[in-house]
């Protein structure tokens, strides 16, 4: 073993592939001001699988078209923040070196592989063009290495099935195909935006299979955003929880899951079924989350919180650090009682 | 293959309908093709009303006229008696057909691009000042811009001839003014179509691939995004040529167009007749290419 770190926390940062630091991505439409993003750090390190976790609304996906520079602008605007990746930082890069990034080196997937694949071209060319735009390969040579992907991501028949349309594959299929066209060019960071939320339970299971096995193989660091905290138990060695355009809560997944600190975190576990508690009923989260556009001083997530304090309503909390990895944004001093 | 067999037997009876309906309605117009303002002696036109069967029961009259129409004779003229419809549309179909071909082309040409441009700078002024422009392009009507154009070019400038058909310079005019509403329109559609597809996912997808934007536009966007102006070509297509009356008339062109206006005023009921069987025709045969044309351009569109 070559000489490391030992602090686990300091390691996983010096050795992030990449790390967002204090992003605001706003929305400037007729209704005001939306903080979609509001001050969000979080960074993922080669191999390892970092999942954020939110509502919708919460800015998990908007934070993450951020890092790809993909929103869409006007109304969306990067006002602050940095991107690290590669020595560089992506928000200050030309326009022109971005797009050599995108799609080669950070690669990202969708929700729904319905509407996310061209349904008017064949699926050979829409994994081709990838290889020929980034790799400056061939017509022959890209077709090889997109049917040897396809095979490699499980889909059966890939010389045949490559000329198909993605309306001839089933939707974890279709799904499959995403992911061998984001892996083409073996990204350092693969973005998976809700991957599995259009599918079937049964595939959804093979799909986080299928991605958890890939980044073992190829070492990819992984941003897993979902709504589904069972989604982030079982693929992420890290979560970040949203609220609000907000992190509020960040820790290694399995102290999330043992030690929840933030309000809003024990709310969203405890809305989740259990089959190892007998619960007559599940504890849903009351109320609606916030207006983006009418955000005040305090903490967004006060008037749905039961833990509330006085001060909640005017400043918003600074992020409290409990132990290496783990950091909280909440006045209040609340754990799951068990 | 099947989809193409049943669409041409459903031609059949469409064909048979606008036929019919034509007929009576011709027939329902006051006077008659041997009435005209030189006064005719009353045996002369009873011994041509007699000739011509226009003495006969409408229902038998109608039932010869379908018998001679199916072995694709339309008879002869009533006001040009040596000649047959069939050779008096024959001649002038091409010419028509030539200046409604340019007039799309020029319509493609132009509003393609346009809309595009407008689609992909929405609410700028590449938006704003061709979309204006395309309202003010459906709203001319042609007999107005026909004649500003020549005012214009012809008079004024004196770049381009007046009238008539000839060698090239001679159609640009006549195109342009026939073409000025298809701008317009496929300028709109067009931009509306690649609105529509710029929002959607798989535009996101294909800039998250790192692709130049000329490639997103042309190979990810403008397939589906034309897909509102392919369905509107076939009608286009079909009007342009057959509703080109007006143009021709104008710039004195020898089309169809003159046979179907001047057809209609001296009741030659064979020449309108035809003329309106040959207009169906291509509409018919347009929206069958339009047709076919979909199911190109999306896969998912199955001919069944």
């Amino acid at each position: 073993m070559t000489p490391r770190a030992v602090d686990v926390g300091e390691s996983v940062t010096q050795d992030a592939v990449l790390s967002v630091e204090g992003l605001q991505t706003f929305f400037f439409t007729e209704e005001g001001v939306v903080r979609a993003v509001d001050d969000v750090s979080f960074s993922v390190g080669a191999g390892r699988t970092l999942g954020i976790v939110g509502e919708s609304g919460s800015g998990k996906s908007v934070a993450n078209l951020s890092v790809l520079r993909l929103i869409p602008t006007p109304p969306g605007r990067i006002v602050a923040g940095h991107i690290r990746f590669d020595g560089h930082d992506l928000l200050k890069l030309p326009e022109r070196e971005m797009r050599g990034i995108r799609g080669k080196r950070i690669s990202m997937i969708f929700q729904d592989p319905m509407t996310s694949l061209n349904p008017y071209l064949r699926v050979s060319r829409q994994l081709t063009e990838v290889l020929e735009e980034h790799e400056r390969m061939g017509r022959r040579e890209a077709r090889e290495r997109a049917r040897e992907m396809l095979a490699h991501v499980g889909i059966p028949q890939p010389e045949r099935r490559i000329d198909h349309y993605p309306h001839e594959f089933s939707g974890g299929m279709r799904q499959r195909v995403m992911i061998a066209m984001a892996l083409l060019c073996q990204p350092q960071v693969l973005i998976a935006d809700e991957p599995t939320t259009a599918l079937d339970v049964t595939i959804q299971a093979q799909i986080l299979d299928l991605i958890r096995d890939l980044r073992d193989e190829l070492g990819t660091a992984v941003i897993l955003i979902t709504h589904d905290l069972g989604v982030v138990a079982g693929m992420a060695h890290e979560v970040a929880v949203m609220y609000a355009g907000k992190v509020v809560e960040q820790a290694a997944t399995e102290e999330l899951f043992a030690n929840p600190r933030h309000p809003y975190t024990l709310g969203l576990l405890e809305s989740i079924p259990r089959l190892d508690r007998a619960q007559e009923r599940l504890q849903p989260i009351p109320g609606r989350p916030p207006s983006l556009a009418a955000l005040g001083a305090g903490c967004p997530f006060a008037v749905r919180c039961p833990y509330v304090l006085d001060r909640c309503h005017t400043h918003y909390p600074e992020f409290r650090t409990l132990g290496t990895k783990h950091r909280v944004a909440c006045w209040a001093d609340v754990s799951a009682s068990a | 293959m099947t989809f193409l067999l049943r669409r041409v037997l459903v031609m059949i009876p469409t064909m048979l309908a606008i036929i019919t309906i034509t007929f009576f309605i011709i027939r329902l117009a006051p006077g008659g093709p041997f009435m005209s303002e030189r006064e005719i002696p009353r045996e002369a036109r009873t011994a041509l009303n007699a000739k011509y069967g226009l003495d006969e029961p409408l229902l038998v009259q109608y039932g010869r006229y379908i018998h001679n129409v199916v072995r694709l004779d339309f008879g002869p003229s009533y006001k040009f008696p040596s000649r047959a419809v069939r050779d008096i549309i024959f001649e002038s179909l091409p010419v028509s057909l030539e200046l409604g071909i340019y007039a799309i082309l020029l319509a493609l040409l132009i509003g393609i691009p346009v809309g595009s441009v407008a689609a992909l700078k929405q609410n700028t002024v590449w938006d704003y000042a061709p979309m204006s422009l395309a309202m003010l392009g459906v709203s001319i009507p042609n007999f107005v811009l026909g004649p500003m154009l020549i005012f214009l070019f012809a008079l004024t400038l004196r770049w381009l001839p007046p009238a008539l058909w000839g060698p090239p310079q001679h159609k640009i005019l006549p195109a342009l003014t026939l073409a000025a509403i298809y701008i317009a329109y496929i300028a709109r559609l067009t931009r509306g179509g690649m609105l529509e597809i710029t929002r959607a996912d798989f535009m996101r997808t294909a800039r998250a691939k790192g692709l130049p934007e000329a490639t997103i536009v042309t190979r990810h966007a403008l397939r589906g995004g034309l897909l509102p102006v392919v369905s509107f070509l076939g009608p286009a297509m079909a009007r342009a040529v057959t509703g080109s009356i007006v143009v021709e008339k104008i710039f004195a062109v020898p089309g169809v167009g003159q046979h179907f206006v001047n057809g209609a005023f001296n009741r030659d009921y064979t020449l309108v007749m035809g003329v309106v069987i040959f207009y169906a025709g291509f509409l018919i045969l347009f929206n069958l290419v339009v047709d076919l044309a979909y199911a190109f351009l999306d896969p998912r569109v199955k001919l069944e």
